[in-house]
């Protein structure tokens, strides 16, 4: 920008623009999750019996596993953060490692579930509870993985020399992480827990 | 290719709403004189609106040494054309719902003299039509037995659906031509197995989309005996301008006796409610390939 | 005063070559082709969907030619086309099919909101709130980056024998999802694009927030920036559903789901030759078990995701115009924008009611009538802010001192022509009367009123006005108003008569209406509007032949070319990278014009308060008073 002029004054509302555009993204994340919750809900009371004794072959305990997963997930984040800004380097990239670690984690147990449910002969196309199962969780799933590249980047970049030193950049991306956090706290009873009745 | 100006220039001098072809429904009338309506609501809004910008861009256009007035605007001129266009449209919002509710809502149907199943399909782009057969009744709809021969999935055990009547196009460039009584009820339950398609009869103000895995009862009552044109109003593929059908509106007793003539056709295979494969090939190979 | 300014100007131009000096290290890639540069992007932006409407323009005049000449040759270029489009020189039905759909999708999503969205909003936002550039440049990159892949993309479906996509732009299953990989490149391709809508967006919003200048308050900001900033909204709120319904279409079509595909139905098996492994395998075996697709699905739930994005769409389309026409106005009326706060709020109501009117695409499709009546009311009560936008833009000009600038002309175009498209959507609103004009050219005659008439009007107004600071060149005036007067007389006389069309029935996207008894009298009338389009189509060039001229021989342009007061024409004739060479201050609302005690009618945002003037004239003062 050019010389001597302050132009680029400090942000008005106070929120760092990165911060403050990733509030806006998320608001669009969660509609992207409305439209397949919103569809979910019509083709579930359409098809309840079928909803109901599909989702009972979810297998739970992976499910659950994997919530608290990501809740742990969540809390190393928002310490990772909190230590960079105290500015013990140590305890920041130990907290980052566990997230990722935890990112792995859950994308490991989701890999599981998967292949069991492929090897029972389910398929995105078996009905469309399942078409509805694979495709939500798989994009949360994308949404995971999507977390974890900058994070790694971050984590790699603390190891160097010059240090990883902008609290504000893993502040963002801990804003998407916990929403990432919050998609799945959604998906887990929608999908494994409640049943329709009929 | 020809060009007449003067044709080509008719419209030029012609009202909107001589246009319309001909109305030949029994709500017809109600839905044009709403149009109408809005239509006369429209042309006073244009004129008006029309006039005032016309008006300024001459009254103020540049002129040396005027000087533009410095105003705001003020709250109750926003007031007034705030409620102004609430009061007339929300007018129009009420009349428009009672012809709604009569022409579309299911419990407003008024009970049917004839009722009859409709199918638009898109291998070969035409109408199928199935009328009760000579007892009155239509066999059961199973979904699981539709196929192309068995396209209304007519339940094969079941008696009423035995003498069933279904009438397909006859292939070629020919449209499909079904009959149909004046002055009565007619219910039509409209369905597809493939794509959108919808149900349009230009003189009779209907239009329904048919929707695969979804019945929808359409209703008219037709006032004039005649020709009249079916069309399809919904992208159903490249052959979606080609489902020209057409709908002969008969006095009762001309309706009768085209029915037991196409008893009589049917007569030689009761047995199952077929429509000739052949013949769907053959419209297949066929409106692929018209071209005017 | 005036010599003020001469003076500025000159001293301000070295400054902004200087300023370009800076530069020069920077290599040609990083400054012209991956510039985080607003303005250059805007630039991009702009190139790209002229270009994209000369494609979707030219896909029209081939539509026009087979709807007045049916099964005659395209002349010129009829015979040198490929036989999987054409058969002796004329278009085939499939390949009209492609060709309406892709007209309509590059349309929309390639001309009107890469134009209005991504080329104003770029340019205008951060220059009009006094700052430097977007709050994320680097985003601001990737998002015009996507738009040439993403229009590619979907234009190369024209090259599989399948051909290009043929569900129109409005992709309904299960004709969708059960056609060919012209249809896939179709999803993609929407996909990449609403993902560059969101990134562009996403920055607009924090821009605004963020980087307005010292004193800028939210209510003192020009009209153009607070319709973007309400457009950024909808597009945030609106897109990602579609996305999330493009992606429901994608499986269905390659993962044999069936979101939106009934039980039993007799489809062809859905083309997957761009997929393989074990995925399409299993599909394979599926469907040698169940001859019958799908299972579940309502092909409804698409139009329901679908319209629920698009419909808030058109006005995506249509706010940032609206924007666009108050400045302009006001500016050539030399006039204060009548009631300012009361057009910001009726662009707020047009949008909050945008998210629940979608269902007036509906009223023929089976859904509930019952909601058929809500989603009517719901709309019929959209044309009331509507209504308040017309009626102050004609308070606006209402004793003022009107300039017909080129700009000026199309904004005023923009008011005539919005008001007809608006008026045959009440005619729609009313679901009764929709149930016959519902897929007739009634509809295509509003759409094209309320988009080439309206969005595409105040497109043309904002190049007109912008072009100085954009390229530091003045446009050639009188060439703008032929391209003016030939577009828009042309513009009625092909649009027109197609209200005429649809009373008398004529359905939209048929191939060869004349194989209806009850449509072969139009005839002449289609081969009418047809050579009229073609005369439209062809003015255009006048609007490209001027902006090639003008960038060679037009005059340089000073700093305020139009003597307008928002902001951007604070900055040097034509900026560089950094945009102000001064730092910005902000001491009134953007429209104070032929202030009374002031000799010069217009008065800038920038200029302080001078001498025995006491108060700072803010624009919300004013609008109470009187
Ligand atoms: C920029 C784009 C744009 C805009 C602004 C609008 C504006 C409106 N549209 Fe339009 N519409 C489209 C783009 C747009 N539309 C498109 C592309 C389609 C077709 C989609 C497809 O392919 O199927 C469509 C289709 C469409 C339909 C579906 C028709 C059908 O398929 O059967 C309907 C139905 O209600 C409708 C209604 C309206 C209404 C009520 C408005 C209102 O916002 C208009 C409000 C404006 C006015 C009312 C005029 C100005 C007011 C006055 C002059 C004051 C009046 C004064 C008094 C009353 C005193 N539109
Ligand atoms: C902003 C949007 C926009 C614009 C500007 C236009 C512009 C035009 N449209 Fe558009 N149209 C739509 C949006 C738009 N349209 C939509 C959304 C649909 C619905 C699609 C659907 O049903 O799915 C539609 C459908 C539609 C139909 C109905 C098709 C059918 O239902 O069968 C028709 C028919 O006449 C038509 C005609 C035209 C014409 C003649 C122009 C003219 O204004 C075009 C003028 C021409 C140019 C501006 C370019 C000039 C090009 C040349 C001179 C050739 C030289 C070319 C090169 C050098 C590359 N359009
Ligand atoms: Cu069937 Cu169009
Ligand atoms: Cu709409």
């Amino acid at each position: 920008m050019s010389s001597g002029l302050s132009l680029a004054h400090e942000p008005v509302t106070k929120v760092a623009h990165g911060k403050l555009a990733m509030w806006i993204f998320l608001a669009s994340e969660i509609m992207f999750f409305t439209g397949f919750f919103g569809a979910f809900i019509v083709l579930r009371n359409s098809n309840l019996e079928l909803f109901s004794h599909s989702a009972a072959e979810l297998t739970k305990g992976l499910a659950l596993l994997n919530t608290f997963i990501l809740i742990g997930s969540s809390l190393t984040m928002a310490l990772s953060i909190l230590n960079l800004e105290k500015g013990n380097m140590g305890k920041f990239k130990l907290f980052l490692g566990l997230t990722i670690l935890c990112g792995f984690g859950f994308l490991i147990v989701k890999t599981i579930e998967y292949s069991t449910k492929f090897s029972h002969h389910i398929f995105p196309w078996t009905n469309v509870f399942f078409s509805f199962y694979f495709l939500m969780t798989g994009f949360h799933a994308i949404h995971v993985i999507a977390g974890m590249i900058p994070m790694t980047f971050m984590f790699i970049k603390a190891f160097t020399k010059k240090g990883y030193n902008h609290p504000v950049k893993v502040e963002t991306l801990g804003l998407y992480w916990h929403f990432v956090d919050l998609v799945w706290i959604f998906l887990f009873p929608v999908l494994y827990l409640i049943f329709p009745a009929h | 290719m020809s060009f007449d100006f003067s044709k080509a220039m008719e419209w030029a001098y012609k009202d909107m709403l001589t246009f319309f072809p001909e109305n030949v429904s029994t709500f017809g009338g109600e839905l044009d004189s709403l149009f109408a309506m809005i239509y006369y609501a429209s042309v006073a809004i244009f004129f008006i609106t029309y006039a005032i910008l016309i008006a300024f861009i001459i009254m103020y256009r540049h002129q040396e040494g005027r000087k533009a007035y410095y105003y705001h605007g003020n709250n109750l001129a926003e007031f007034t054309w705030t409620l102004l266009p609430t009061f007339l449209f929300a007018g129009i919002g009420l009349v428009s719902d009672d012809a709604w509710t009569k022409s579309k809502y299911a419990y407003r149907v008024p009970n049917p003299d004839v009722t009859i199943d409709v199918l638009g399909y898109q291998s070969g782009f035409g109408w199928q039509f199935r009328y009760p057969g000579p007892d009155g009744v239509f066999g059961n709809k199973v979904r699981n037995q539709i196929s192309s021969a068995n396209p209304f999935g007519i339940d094969s055990n079941d008696v009423h659906g035995k003498d069933d009547l279904v009438i397909i196009s006859p292939g070629g460039a020919r449209p499909v031509e079904v009959h149909l009584p004046i002055n009565k009820n007619v219910l039509v339950n409209l369905s597809s197995n493939d794509v959108l398609h919808s149900f349009f009869l230009p003189n009779f103000r209907v239009k329904q989309d048919a929707v695969p895995g979804q019945w929808i009862k359409v209703w008219f009552n037709g006032t004039k005996a005649g020709k009249y044109e079916i069309a399809c109003a919904e992208l159903c593929g490249s052959g979606h301008y080609n489902m020209r059908g057409l709908l002969i509106m008969d006095s009762q007793q001309d309706y009768d006796a085209w029915l037991d003539q196409q008893y009589k056709l049917k007569k030689p295979e009761l047995s199952a409610p077929v429509t000739d494969s052949t013949a769907v090939a053959a419209v297949v190979s066929d409106s692929t390939t018209t071209k005017n | 005063m005036q010599s003020a300014t001469a003076h500025a100007h000159e001293t301000h131009g070295h400054d902004s070559h200087g300023d370009h000096a800076h530069h020069h290290d920077v290599s040609f890639i990083r400054k012209y082709v991956f510039s985080t540069d607003h303005k250059v992007i805007a630039k991009q932006f702009m190139l790209a969907s002229l270009f994209f409407l000369f494609v979707g323009g030219l896909f029209a005049l081939l539509i026009r030619w087979q709807l007045a000449f049916p099964g005659e040759a395209i002349p010129l270029i009829g015979n040198i086309l490929p036989d999987t489009w054409v058969s002796d020189g004329a278009v085939t039905a499939n390949f009209y099919t492609q060709l309406l759909t892709l007209h309509g999708t590059v349309m929309i999503f390639y001309v009107i909101i890469p134009l209005a969205v991504g080329m104003f909003g770029n340019f205008c936002i951060p220059l009009m709130i006094g700052t430097d550039d977007m709050a994320l440049p680097r985003l601001n990159m990737y998002s015009f980056w996507l738009v040439p892949p993403a229009g590619l993309i979907m234009l190369t479906g024209f090259f599989f024998d399948s051909g290009a996509a043929a569900a129109g732009w409005t992709g309904y299953p299960p004709l969708g999802p059960s056609s060919g990989a012209g249809q896939t490149t179709w999803l993609i391709s929407l996909f990449l694009i609403g993902f560059s809508s969101i990134m562009g967006a996403t920055n607009y919003m924090a821009t605004i927030l963020n980087k307005r200048a010292k004193g800028l308050q939210m209510f003192q900001m020009p009209l153009t920036v607070w319709a973007l900033f309400i457009t950024a909204i909808l597009i945030t709120l609106g897109t990602p559903v579609l996305a999330a319904a493009i992606s429901m279409q994608l499986a269905d079509q390659y993962l044999h789901t069936s979101f939106f595909m009934p039980d039993n139905l007799l489809v062809g098996a859905p083309d997957n030759s761009l997929l393989t492994g074990a995925f399409v395998q299993k599909g394979n075996e599926l469907l040698e078990h169940k001859q019958l697709l799908g299972g579940g699905g309502q092909p409804i739930l698409w139009q329901h995701l679908f319209w629920f994005y698009s419909h808030p769409a058109v006005y995506i389309m249509i706010l940032p115009g609206m924007g666009i026409v108050s400045d302009v106005l006001a500016t050539f009326a030399r006039k204060p924008l009548y009631g300012y706060k009361a057009m910001i709020f009726a662009i707020m109501a047009i949008a909050f009611l945008g998210f629940i009117v979608w269902g007036h695409h509906m009223f023929q499709s089976g859904m509930n009538p019952l909601l058929g009546t809500t989603f009517m009311l719901s709309t019929i009560v959209i044309a009331v802010p509507s209504a308040i936008k017309i009626f102050n833009w004609l308070g606006t000009i209402w004793r003022g001192d009107i300039r017909f600038t080129a700009a000026n002309l199309n904004a005023l175009a923009f008011i005539a022509t919005f008001i007809i498209g608006g008026l045959s959507g009440v005619f729609m609103a009313s679901a009764p009367v929709d149930i016959y004009i519902h897929d007739t050219y009634f509809i295509v005659a509003h759409i094209h009123y309320v988009l080439f008439g309206g969005a595409l009007f105040a497109i043309f107004s904002g190049i007109y006005y912008w072009f100085p600071k954009m390229y530091g060149k003045m446009l050639n005036e009188s060439l703008g108003r032929k391209h003016f007067y030939w577009s828009f007389i042309f513009f009625n006389l092909t649009f027109y008569p197609m209200h005429l069309l649809g009373v008398g029935g004529h359905m939209r996207r048929i191939y060869n209406p004349y194989i209806y008894e009850f449509l072969q009298q139009y005839q002449p009338m289609n081969q009418f509007i047809t050579i009229a389009a073609i005369i439209l189509g062809f003015s255009q060039f006048i609007l490209i032949f001027n902006i090639l001229w003008s960038l060679k021989y037009g005059k340089k342009a000073p700093r305020n070319p139009w003597q307008a007061n928002s902001l951007e024409w604070a900055a040097p004739a034509h900026p560089g990278h950094g945009n102000f060479d001064s730092d910005i201050r902000v001491y009134r609302g953007p429209y104070e014009f032929s202030h009374p005690d002031r000799e010069t009618d217009f008065y800038p945002q920038w200029e302080e308060p001078q001498g025995d003037e006491k108060t700072v004239h803010e624009t919300k003062e004013h609008s109470h008073s009187a």
